[in-house]
């Protein structure tokens, strides 16, 4: 039968219509849900937010704060809390991201690196500096220990 | 669901409670992707709009001055990601069709539906009708099927429109759906 047969519906029974198509032809992907839940992860995190103090590419013209280096971006980011701060160099290559950084003041404490789906972790050196040289291109986060630790915000490269 | 739960559900979440994050996940997700559709991002490009949103969420919870607008703040966040990324994409070429987030005549691609599940031929000229809308209709009626449905306030953040004109943008959006199903139409 034809389309052109069936009366054209009321608003309401065509909204209704269209949430039966939506459902059946376009779910939304588990895999959506399942990232969606373990975002929450962050909010568990047992640290301080770090406040944002710096990210070279806030500035008004976004090539300012970037240098593309052979097909590299670097970025620089600085978050400050309880008198502490942690600045980073943060390089982006291909699927890949090396992040270089400096806790002040200067201390021996383990730093984080934490995506949605795994961590790694380092030791600061005693001048506060650490670097971790292959960690995937992710959404990630740096925690900071030491007796009161810090957790950065979403750093999405 | 009532502004008055939907702020519980923010305050209980700031406070560690798993069950109270999966049920703003189950009551927003579906917005998310009505709003990524309306975009006619690529599915991977969706599914990053996604994750960003609900990290920015995670992140944000403790800072948002209004809990119960949690709703208008996701949907914000999705269009703003959603047009970052369309802003970021090349130029379509000569040929290309409907560009995601563009303002010309639909394409096939991209409206997120797959019309080969659908077996009967009303729901296929429905569909059909659907993606003959200009984008900003299709966006909105996006919002209007997502299940569950937003409330005007946050099809208003996801949109940028006052939350008053919804209603009528609905109606005015329906009408023009029926008339592309129409058969008079050509």
């Amino acid at each position: 039968m034809s389309h052109t047969a069936v009366p054209l519906p009321t608003d309401d029974a065509l909204v209704d219509e269209l949430r039966r198509l939506a459902a059946f032809a376009d779910p939304v992907p588990a895999a959506w849900r399942a990232a969606a839940t373990a975002c929450y992860g962050w909010h568990r995190i047992e640290a301080e937010p770090a406040a944002l103090a710096y990210d070279s590419l806030s500035g008004r013209d976004p090539h300012l704060g970037r240098l593309h280096l052979a097909g590299r971006v670097l970025r620089e980011l600085r978050w400050t809390g309880g008198g502490r701060a942690v600045a980073v160099e943060v390089d982006v290559s291909d699927d890949r991201l090396r992040v270089a950084g400096q806790v002040s003041p200067w201390a021996t404490v383990e730093v984080l690196a934490v995506w949605p789906e795994g961590l790694d972790k380092v030791t600061s050196g005693e001048q506060g500096g650490f670097r971790f040289d292959d960690l995937p291109r992710r959404p990630l986060c740096l925690v900071i220990g030491g007796d009161a630790p810090l957790k950065t915000g979403w750093i999405l490269a | 669901m009532e502004t008055g739960a939907v702020a519980d559900l923010v305050t209980r979440a700031r406070q560690g409670d798993d069950d109270a994050w999966a049920a703003l996940v189950d009551r927003y997700l579906g917005t998310v992707q009505a709003i990524c559709r309306g975009y006619r991002l690529s599915d991977d490009a969706a599914a990053d709009v996604n994750q960003v949103v609900w990290l920015r969420l995670a992140e944000h919870l403790s800072r948002l001055r209004a809990p119960e607008g949690v709703g208008g703040w996701i949907a914000a966040t999705t269009r703003n990601e959603c047009l970052r990324r369309v802003r970021s994409m090349p130029a379509p070429g000569p040929g290309d069709g409907d560009p995601p987030g563009g303002d010309g005549a639909a394409g096939e691609e991209g409206t997120g539906f797959d019309a080969g599940l659908l077996v009967y031929e009303r729901d296929r000229a429905l569909l059909g009708a659907f993606d003959r809308l200009d984008p900003r209709t299709r966006r909105l009626l996006r919002l209007v099927m997502a299940e569950p449905r937003p409330d005007d306030d946050d099809i208003a953040a996801a949109l940028d429109l006052p939350a008053a004109n919804i209603a009528a943008a609905r109606a005015r959006a329906l009408d023009q759906l029926r008339q592309l199903m129409s058969p008079q139409r050509p």
